[in-house]
């Protein structure tokens, strides 16, 4: 199997930090707090690795780090520590120690990301087919014409009426506007998809065909996937493996139904039972 | 040793058919909320091989269905080991292997039968029980011809095909269950009471694939609660003593 991410002892602080932010914090110590110079740790030297074609569930709960992981790793936030190594058809990126031109090609060309909120992952004040086409310009496909039907592929796939490709994605609900996220992430065919929170807050329907859509993209390409979730039954539908995160740090890594079943941590046991 | 339980063999037993041996298998729950261990199972041997069935039986809470979890991982081992020949002929502990090669074992070659179906409750019984073979790539329309027959084979009717099995009886379910089991012709099969809620004439069917799977060569651990059953499948018996609950456990949390 070949191995598509290599996570080491990610690491993000904010406030200045000191020697001490790692070893005051974490699950054991009940806090991100760094007791000696106020800082926040948000992810403390997390770990893990990701293979081709498979989906990992990261689950937590709020301020738990996980959506921070998952930002660093599409750059919207710069890590304080660690590093991350990306393999892609032989080549080997360093994606902390790439220039930000380069991290910006990996992530328009490599990587794809659904938010939480619409409102971060669209431009509302362009239309839904023009937020899909700005991706693929980014990708240099220049042509007008294969732009606007490429769009109207996309939009038509994740079940958003073509028709309306040129409102403005405000005028949409909430669970069309994660669709045409998720189109607007698929359309350059991107390797590896981070999915931050996808179904959240949306009804029971909106979720399930959010949720559907997903294993179906999972069953039709060798697509590999980070989900972000505090929701247990994402995870055992959409990830094989899932990693449970406290106070920035990795408490239990394993396969999703032994997490979900014989827990080992502390953490993870009033999780599971706290479950409805 | 006169706790453990025995596996009876039957005469010349074949040793190179061998493809899982679990040697003192153990398994504690450890309650972290309640500083509580919760014994399962205790130093289980029990052999499998191919083209034969083991059935485990023994008290409720002896430990049976967890044996099953452990060699599936669905559970962590506390201790022991669960040696497995794999279809490229080498010897895997499925206690400690890493996840991916449990995995790629589960894809491939690992099924197991609990005794309650997890499925969408949009999904079609056809897709349910096509779903192991969509996963090691077979071509959809194939699938669907290779489920078909199972689910001909289990009795179910095909009016019921385009419908999920959450709607259905628990007979109608568990045969469904059982057919997307033995779909991909596993080389390991575990079942968990795989007739507990069907009627004599699906058992009939049930115990008939049981015995086509032993044929093509399927490795079968099963639980079973009817005698009869076993006599007429298991060519291995492991009988797993009753739960120690009066013996104090000295808790020492978990590795």
């Amino acid at each position: 199997m070949n191995k598509v991410l290599e996570v080491s002892a990610l690491t993000r602080i904010y406030g200045r930090g000191c020697e001490e932010c790692l070893l005051v914090t974490g699950a054991d110590r009940a806090t991100n707090l760094c007791s000696r110079c106020g800082s926040v740790v948000a992810a403390n030297a997390a770990s893990f690795e990701l293979f081709e074609g498979e989906t990992l569930g990261i689950m937590g709960e709020s301020g738990s780090g996980k959506s921070t992981l998952v930002k660093m790793l599409y750059f919207d936030e710069q890590p304080t520590a660690g590093s991350a190594t990306y393999f892609d058809q032989g080549n080997t990126y360093d994606l902390f120690r790439l220039n930000s031109a380069r991290q910006r090609w990996i992530r328009n060309h490599k990587f794809g990301m659904v938010y939480q909120n619409a409102h971060v992952g669209l431009n509302f004040e362009v239309s839904a087919g023009g937020n899909i086409a700005e991706r693929l310009l980014m990708c240099d496909q220049l042509d007008y014409g294969q732009v606007r039907q490429r769009a109207r592929e996309l939009l038509k796939r994740t079940d958003v009426f073509p028709e309306r490709m040129d409102e403005s994605p405000r005028s949409f609900s909430g669970g069309m506007q994660q669709r045409v996220q998720i189109a607007r992430a698929l359309a350059t065919n991107p390797p590896l998809l981070f999915l931050d929170e996808v179904t959240t807050g949306l009804d029971l329907t909106v979720q399930a065909k959010i949720l559907d859509l997903i294993l179906e993209i999972q069953q039709q390409h060798r697509i590999s996937m980070i989900v972000v979730t505090h929701d247990l039954g994402v995870v055992r539908l959409l990830a094989s493996r899932t990693i449970v995160m406290k106070f920035g740090q990795v408490v239990e890594m394993g396969l999703t139904d032994q997490i979900l079943e014989d827990p080992q941590h502390a953490y993870t046991q009033s999780l599971v039972s706290s479950a409805l | 040793m006169s706790a453990r339980q025995k596996q009876t063999y039957p005469n010349g037993v074949d040793e190179n058919l061998l493809i899982l041996r679990t040697i003192r298998l153990s398994k504690q729950f450890w309650l972290h909320e309640r500083e509580l261990s919760i014994p399962s199972a205790y130093d289980v041997d029990l052999s499998v091989y191919k083209g034969n069935l083991t059935a485990i039986t023994g008290a409720s809470g002896a430990g049976k269905s967890t044996v099953l979890k452990c060699i599936y991982r669905t559970y962590l081992a506390t201790s022991g080991s669960i040696i497995y020949l794999n279809g490229g002929g080498e010897w895997v502990d499925l206690a400690i292997a890493p996840e991916h090669t449990i995995i790629e074992l589960r894809r491939r070659e690992l099924s197991f039968v609990t005794q309650f179906l997890h499925c969408l409750p949009r999904q079609a019984s056809i897709d349910v029980v096509a779903q192991p073979l969509y996963e090691q790539g077979v071509a959809r329309a194939e699938a669907r011809i290779a489920a078909a027959e199972v689910l001909t084979k289990m009795n179910v009717p095909e009016r019921l095909w385009s419908v999920s099995p959450a709607t259905f009886s628990g007979g109608e379910r568990q045969r469904v269950n059982l057919a997307r089991g033995l779909v991909t012709r596993p080389r390991l099969l575990l079942l968990d009471e795989p007739t507990a809620s069907l009627d004599a004439e699906s058992t009939a069917r049930a115990v008939e694939l049981i015995q086509e799977a032993k044929r093509s060569g399927s490795g079968i651990a099963a639980i079973f609660h009817d005698a009869k059953l076993i006599e007429k499948l298991a060519e291995h018996v492991v009988v797993l003593p009753a739960a120690q609950k009066s013996e104090p456990l000295v808790c020492t949390g978990r590795l």
